[in-house]
């Protein structure tokens, strides 16, 4: 199954149908037979087509990478549940949808609220480049940067949904700078474009060199501004950066700098061969084979570093995560798959983060040791014995989405009720977990629900999901990631309001909690990762605090429409700090 | 590096001393909150004070502004005879300007020395003309988006939030009864018989013959556009008088929602005409059409309907999942360009003192694009040159701009500027307004903070307690910094608890 119904083919501003005739056209016998519609862009079914099968390609990815099927983030209908709580009870989204006809605007963004992407058209512009005549109509869903951009926000989003909270700085821009390195590698994935762009090099065969044209043409191809930009350059500082795009930028220019070291390393040898060892070649056109070549090169290293990038997902904290952290989850994601690095592709991430001063700060020496995640000092505690007894990863069904969904659904209630007889019979626990004790429970707007019952506290599994992968020496190794998380009511003063908020006060969610990495198999489960986000610390909660008040983005927009929104990422695309005073 | 002007040669310790006995301006400052009106009286050396008013209005949202800034105007009367040597109309906000319309009768006998307003004000100035027609465009698409949102009855809470924003965008257009913001400046410039008079910065200074003592320098707005921030990125295809991009797009998204037949011919259209089901005849499949048939079942199943096939945990309903308005999510944009380039249309004043260099800032509703466009303004005074940092680090007292929003007081290019230790502030703000009309912080508190440290406390707002009080005090001593002495007056009791004015001698 695919996890897409064809793209809707309807224009809700001409509020009519983009359609001919029947819409099942896409998937007609003869249609199918001569791989699909030529590309034509005055054929709305073409349209239909392209974003259909990018958004697959790049779904793809995800799935690949992460072992597992991808799904949506959920939805939770407004039912009061058991006590008034209103987010009880999860709802399956099974299919995104996909409008390529949905904005008169330069915009394409990615609904939270609808779990749809909605693309723009426009007019175009006369200088924006020379190919496109003005006045004519440009679609950015023709457009496959964007599209995989727009898809990573929605797959970020069904693993991730925390990362929707701006709870500081590195969180939005992260998104951001995620769905934009997923559409880099995408394209640097696709050998017609890279060799093209390859072949007008001359004499300097840097890695730098060969990929400034294409890297040029990515950002300018995504027809607006933030993080698709000059990646031959960056002066933009972490420390001085706060709106979202220019923040992210740094992110995807570090990624990007690390994959043209990965690149210069693996074709010294091609090059050594092509200049006889001087490194010079000489003047003219690069031999076809050379580019063939380097374009081998160039393609399956960007199609790694799209493996790895996503894949570090499963190892990221689930809240409030930040670019440092994002490099934890690179490192140890990759020694788990690959502990034998011999083009030092680790060495090569770890070498540009610390250039542009993305290293966590609690790190003092760089290694590969010190940058993983580390392993819990006991990592067979005995509450562990037993606690997955209940969960049916389903590893040896043939399960649909639907199947998937439901299963994780059970599988977070097993979690949960196993977690809480140990919570109960060790309360040492908690703090282990990063979880505060006594911790009422709460109602969507903040008021008290109900006070913890004696010796418990309130927290909720939020995830519990698989991952597999082949290990170097062949097995087939298997994993449990479990998110345990809680929630606290804090006061826009930074604040903590324990007893719940007053109806109608002002507040932000304050997360903390545990993503642990469990080996599950029987008699000898183990604890290969913890990280842990301490619901207790003040530190993180008066960052969050100065986070929330600080409207990055737009303090105008946030005067008038409200600093939560309900469309974040189509507010994220449309502005760009101008209100701003550290713009 | 330019010299300091010969004049500003006097201890700053002397100055105080002298000026003790003697404020060099009395600045009265109106209360209503949510608007600005400021009444400056300068000393003349004979003669009844040299009466400078700046703006007159009240935001549309606040209930009774109407009644209060009528008592505005009638203590204006009483305090200076009905005699305004000059007005000063900073930009063409409700806000700003609303009194010169609703209170018209009161001002009818009031006499007016001249007008002074922006060079944006200016008909008969090209760029003027075309920055206007622009406005009008933005408005006429931001109304009809407006209407349509009102005729949704259920609104999802993405198009309640873009409707609630429109209406405070709209408030700073329109009055109470829909009347324009335009007739409140064009009642203001017929206060003077004669035209009104037109600044820019880099233009020729205002000078007062009666106060040799005083020097006004132009600040803003710029000429830039794209300090005036009107623009979405550079767009060089069409000229702001077309509306932008934004305008264009919503207008025409609109008109083709208007017309049944089709009559309409849609430029933007994505596609050839033809191609296309109308949503109404999908959605009740009144047209008959067999080759259509398709569409309809398909919009049916997996847009409007309930749930076609729902797996076992899916919520059969699926009209959270509509996108029917969503491709108005751009008024918001559109709003937030036309408000910020409105409030960076604003005159911007500093009144510097001859004698002691002392500054009184009034920037209007400045937002970022205007305050930064100083930075490189210059003006020979004498044989010594004066920069806008001089003027910032000179300034010892400054009017907030736009009710002490995030977005109107700058750090870097503002407030770190200026360092007198005498620094004092206004801001015409009403915290508790702001927060009926669902407004984010006004005042923000960053800038209340900053403000605070710098000024030692010398900030009073609008809504302090203590000018409720007929006998209330400010917190400050009432000598110090800038400040020499503080009156106020409580508001009449039947337009609720408050200050009416508040009136500062300073130095």
């Amino acid at each position: 199954m695919t996890g897409l119904p064809p793209p809707t083919p309807w224009d809700p501003v001409r509020s009519e149908s983009i359609s001919r005739s029947s819409t099942s056209i896409l998937n007609e016998k003869t249609l199918l037979a001569q791989d699909g519609l030529t590309p034509t862009e005055g054929n709305p079914q073409f349209h239909q087509q392209m974003v259909y099968a990018v958004a697959m390609t790049t779904i793809g990815h995800f799935e690949r990478a992460l072992g597992r099927r991808a799904l949506w983030a959920p939805h939770y209908p407004e039912s009061a549940g058991p006590g008034g709580d209103m987010t009880m009870k999860a709802c399956e989204v099974p299919r995104l949808r996909i409008y390529p006809h949905a904005l008169r605007a330069q915009n394409a963004y990615y609904s939270p609220e609808k779990k749809a992407l909605l693309f723009g058209y426009f007019p175009a512009e006369s200088k924006q480049d020379d190919v496109t005549t003005p006045g004519t109509t440009v679609f950015s869903c023709l457009s496959s940067d964007i599209i995989a951009h727009e898809m990573s926000h929605a797959l970020l989003d069904g693993l991730h949904r925390r990362f929707q909270e701006a709870s500081n700085p590195d969180v939005p821009a992260f998104h951001e700078a995620f769905a934009d390195i997923v559409a880099l590698f995408q394209h640097f994935s696709l050998k017609e474009l890279v060799s093209f762009e390859m072949a007008k090099v001359r004499s300097d065969v840097s890695a730098a060199s060969l990929l400034s044209g294409i890297a040029k043409q990515f950002g300018e191809g995504s027809g607006r501004a933030g993080p698709l930009r000059d990646y031959s350059a960056s002066d933009l500082d972490y420390d001085k950066t706060f709106e979202p795009h220019k923040r992210g930028s740094i992110l995807v220019f570090a990624v990007y700098q690390a994959f043209l070291a990965i690149i210069d390393r693996r074709i010294q040898d091609i090059v050594r061969l092509a200049t006889g060892g001087s490194g010079v070649l000489p003047a003219g056109a690069l031999h076809p084979g050379l580019v063939d070549r380097l374009t081998e090169e160039t393609a399956k290293v960007a199609q790694q570093m799209l493996t790895m990038c996503i894949r570090a997902l499963d190892y990221c904290p689930s809240v409030d995560i930040t670019f440092g952290e994002y490099l934890r989850a690179v490192i140890t994601a990759d020694i788990d798959a690959f502990p034998d690095d011999p083009f030092h592709y680790r060495l090569a991430f770890m070498e540009s983060f610390r250039k542009l001063k993305l290293l966590p700060r609690d790190v003092r020496t760089i290694s590969e040791e010190t940058l993983a995640w580390s392993q819990p000092d006991d990592p067979s505690p005995p509450w562990l014995k037993g606690l997955l007894n209940g969960i049916d990863m389903g590893w040896n069904q043939k399960l649909d989405r639907s199947g998937i969904f439901n299963l994780n659904e059970r599988n977070r209630y097993r979690l949960w009720t196993a977690m809480r007889e140990r919570f109960a019979s060790a309360a040492e626990l908690y703090e282990q977990f990063g979880l505060l004790r006594d911790l009422p429970r709460y109602k969507q707007d903040g008021t008290l629900l109900h006070e913890a019952r004696k010796g418990e506290t309130t927290f909720e599994v939020f995830n519990v999901r698989p991952t597999r992968r082949v290990e170097p020496d062949g097995s087939f190794r298997t994993e449990v990631i479990a998110v345990i998380q809680q929630r606290v009511p804090v006061g826009f003063d930074g604040k903590p309001v324990l007893e719940g908020v007053k109806p109608g006060d002002g507040f932000f969610w304050f997360r903390g909690g545990a993503t642990i990495i469990i080996d599950p198999r029987e008699h000898q489960e183990e604890i290969r990762y913890s990280i842990i986000k301490n619901t207790g610390s003040a530190e993180r909660r008066e960052r969050q605090a100065k986070t929330v008040t600080a409207n990055y983005l737009s303090p105008l927009r946030a005067l008038y429409f409200g600093s939560e929104v309900s469309e974040p990422f189509a507010l994220l695309h449309a502005c760009h700090g101008e209100d701003g005073d550290n713009a | 590096m330019p010299r300091k002007p010969t004049t500003r040669r006097k201890s700053q310790a002397g100055a105080t001393a002298m000026a003790a006995h003697a404020p060099a301006v009395t600045v009265r400052h109106y209360c209503q909150g949510i608007g600005d009106c400021h009444l400056l009286s300068f000393k003349k050396p004979n003669g009844p004070p040299f009466r400078v008013l700046i703006d007159c209005g009240v935001h549309v949202s606040i209930k009774g502004g109407a009644a209060l800034v009528g008592d505005i105007v009638a203590d204006l009367k009483k305090e200076t005879g009905g005699k305004i040597d000059v007005l000063v109309v900073t930009h063409e906000h409700w806000d700003h300007v609303s009194g010169f319309l609703t209170s018209k009768d009161l001002f009818k006998d009031f006499s007016v020395g001249e007008v002074w307003m922006a060079w944006t004000e200016n008909a008969d100035d090209p760029q003027a003309a075309e920055l206007d027609k622009f406005k009008a465009q933005a408005l006429s698409a931001l109304q009809g988006v407006s209407q349509k949102l009102e005729a949704v009855s259920a609104l999802t809470p993405y198009m309640a939030s873009l409707h609630d924003g429109l209406q405070a965008v709209l408030g700073f257009q329109f009055g109470a009864t829909g009347e324009r913001v335009r007739a409140a400046r064009d009642a203001a410039a017929k206060l003077s018989p004669k035209p009104p008079l037109y600044f820019e910065p880099g233009g020729p200074l205002p000078s007062i013959g009666d106060l040799p003592n005083l020097r006004i320098y132009v600040l803003g707005p710029p000429r830039d556009k794209a300090a005036l921030q009107l623009e979405e990125k550079a767009s060089e295809m069409y000229p702001l008088a077309s509306g932008g991009a934004f305008a264009r797009a919503l207008k025409a998204g609109l008109a083709v929602n208007e017309t049944d037949d089709g009559s309409y011919l849609d430029e933007l259209s994505p596609f050839k005409s033809g191609i296309g089901t109308p949503l109404s005849v999908a959605l009740d499949g009144a047209d008959g059409e067999k080759a259509k048939r398709g569409v309809e079942t398909f919009i049916r199943k997996h847009y409007s309907g309930p749930v076609f096939d729902p797996s076992s945990n899916e919520d059969p309903d699926q009209s959270w999942r509509r996108i029917d308005a969503d491709w108005m999510g751009i008024a918001a944009d559109l709003a937030l360009q036309l408000d910020r380039g409105v409030n960076n249309t604003s005159l911007v004043l500093a009144f510097e003192f001859v004698d002691s260099g002392r500054v009184l800032l009034f920037p209007g509703d400045a937002q970022i694009g205007n305050w930064l466009s100083w930075k490189d303004l210059k003006w020979p005074v004498g044989q010594a040159t004066v920069t806008t940092a001089d003027l910032l680090a000179r300034t010892v007292y400054l009017k907030v701009a736009h009710h002490g929003s995030q977005n109107a007081t700058p750090n870097k290019q503002g407030l770190d500027l200026m360092v007198s230790p005498d620094l004092s502030a206004f801001i015409p703000t009403n915290k508790r307004d702001a927060l009926n009309v669902h407004w984010g912080e006004m005042p923000y508190d960053a800038i209340l903070t900053a403000l605070e440290a710098k000024t030692k406390g010398r900030v009073i707002r609008a809504d302090d307690a203590w000018l409720g009080d007929a006998n209330g005090k400010p917190a400050f001593a009432s000598s110090s910094g800038s400040i020499i002495a503080v009156r106020s007056a409580p508001r009449d009791p039947a337009r609720g608890p408050g200050g009416l004015w508040v009136e500062v001698d300073l130095i």
